[in-house]
């Protein structure tokens, strides 16, 4: 028996009460302890207390058979805990797609009503002079520094991470160190599935500014560029709309915002990194199936609660 | 502090146990096994709090009861009594256990009872807990959970006692018709 012995509680000078005598029925005191004979004792001299313990064992017993069956079936695979951690796994999966596909629809909205995507010039001279610049940079454009990354290419310099497209749906395919006007910028190309390219460039070492988006048309290119955490981006494209830019952007603006606000335990724990996006080929991406390339949830920790045995309140 | 696979595999040990004891809680088998469903979803969630200074059994049993609970605030015209389907008859031991009669007796009896008072008599019934560990379980002190089972195996008992003998004779033996 694996339950706490009452011989000890229930041993009172040879006095019993109710409290011995239900102990005795449930079979919490040891038959062979001291305090069990002289219940025993009690019982032969005393009938009705005899007939009150032999009613409740008889009535454990009834219950106990009742339920006796159930113990012996065996268990449904949907209640196996592999099982249940795989059907966990899978509605994590689809609640992570419905979030990130919830606020980028919203951050698209409140881009398009509220942050200004002002059309040619923002009042930040150096902004639009980078945008103008990347405007020029044509897309077959020979690099400045011979630091191509071909299509399919690893990545070696982490300090020139980009940040990752995949939960808008593309996927990096390129990289490569350009010069835009004075400055070295990284450009990055991403593609989609059905073959659409965007191109992002990125400055670093620029001064702070606030996170808005602004757009520029020049030659039937778009591009759409901002300032956010010391950084100047700027996406171009000649292959997909405005719109679609747009929501790009802020996807990018957000996965920016998220990398800055996770703590670094938890983005290292993610193995898709919202930031540091690794290079596939464009044909390793949609024979994946495009934009499949999930995050793995980093489980939560615990609460503040500490379970501690039987004072915890947290279950 | 054991790891995540090994919580798994002790917790697998504890589902027949888990799976019963909702039943004796549950209307029926299958939401039975859905308030199993839940709890175990939930200790997975949770399995970090468990440090083992608790047997695990009681955990999981304090976890459940307190999904169950919940569930029947939520639904206040679930019948909470212990339903007589929710389990299969037991087979017939002869004489090495309490006769069918005697279950079905038991078995109405407890379902006139104050459900505390019947949630108590049946988890100390069928789970080897002691008395402290039923009372977490079931969030009250021990003198209470003392209490419960005082009063409810009582009345229970009495009411055994007051069914009459053609009651109980009626029920032995199935009635006969007369055929021509």
């Amino acid at each position: 028996m694996t339950h706490r012995d009452e011989s000890s509680d229930t041993a009172r000078n040879g006095h019993v009460d109710e409290r011995d005598l239900m102990a005795f029925a449930d079979g919490r005191i040891a038959a062979d302890s001291e305090r069990a004979a002289e219940l025993r004792a009690h019982l032969s001299a005393h009938p009705d207390d005899a007939a009150r313990v032999a009613g409740w064992q008889r009535q454990n017993e009834a219950i106990r058979a009742r339920y006796a069956p159930a113990l012996a079936e065996s268990v449904p695979p949907h209640l196996q805990p592999q099982a249940l951690r795989e059907q966990r796994a899978r509605r994590q999966f689809g609640r992570r797609r419905f979030a990130v596909a919830a606020s980028v629809a919203t951050l698209a909205v409140v881009t398009v009503l509220g942050v200004s995507v002002s059309p040619d010039g923002t009042g930040d001279a150096d902004l639009d002079r980078f945008a103008t610049e990347v405007s020029q940079l044509s897309a077959g454009a020979l690099p400045a520094a011979s630091e191509t990354v071909a299509v399919g290419g690893a990545v070696g310099d982490a300090t020139e991470a980009v940040p990752s497209l995949d939960l808008a749906g593309f996927a990096l395919t390129e990289r490569r160190t350009v010069r835009a006007g004075e400055r070295m910028a990284t450009e990055a190309r991403y593609e989609d599935q059905r073959g659409q390219t965007v191109r992002l460039f990125v400055v670093d070492e620029a001064d702070a500014g606030r996170p808005e988006l602004h757009r520029m048309q020049r030659d039937g290119r778009e591009i759409v560029y901002w300032r956010e955490d010391g950084r100047m981006f700027a996406l171009s494209t000649e292959s997909v709309d405005s719109q679609r830019l747009q929501q790009i952007a802020t996807a990018t603006m957000r996965n920016e915002l998220q990398r800055r606000q996770q703590p670094e335990s938890a983005v290292a724990e993610a193995s898709g990194e919202l930031h540091d996006a690794p290079v596939v080929s464009a044909d390793a991406f949609k024979a994946k199936g495009g934009n499949q390339q999930w995050s793995t949830p980093v489980e939560s920790a615990p609460s503040g609660v500490v379970y501690d045995g039987m004072q915890d309140e947290s279950l | 502090m054991a790891s995540r696979d090994e919580f798994d595999w002790m917790l697998a040990a504890e589902i027949p146990h888990l799976r019963r004891y909702a039943r004796t809680l549950a209307g029926h088998p299958a939401e039975a096994d859905d308030l199993v469903q839940d709890c175990l979803e939930r200790a997975m969630r949770k399995w970090r709090l468990w440090r083992g200074k608790a047997r695990l059994r009681s955990w999981l049993f304090r976890m459940l009861y307190r999904q169950y609970l919940n569930g029947r605030r939520d639904n206040r015209h679930h019948d909470a009594a212990v339903p007589l389907e929710a389990v299969a008859e037991p087979p017939d031991r002869g004489n090495t256990g309490p006769s069918q009669l005697e279950i079905r007796d038991t078995m109405r009896g407890l379902q006139t009872l104050p459900a505390a008072q019947r949630e108590a008599i049946v988890l100390m019934a069928v789970e080897d807990l002691s008395y402290e560990e039923a009372a977490w379980v079931l969030r009250v002190p021990v003198g209470t959970l003392r209490s419960r089972l005082a009063r409810g195996r009582e009345q229970l008992r009495q009411l055994q006692e007051a069914q009459p003998e053609s009651e109980k004779s009626a029920a032995e033996q199935p009635s006969l018709r007369r055929v021509k």
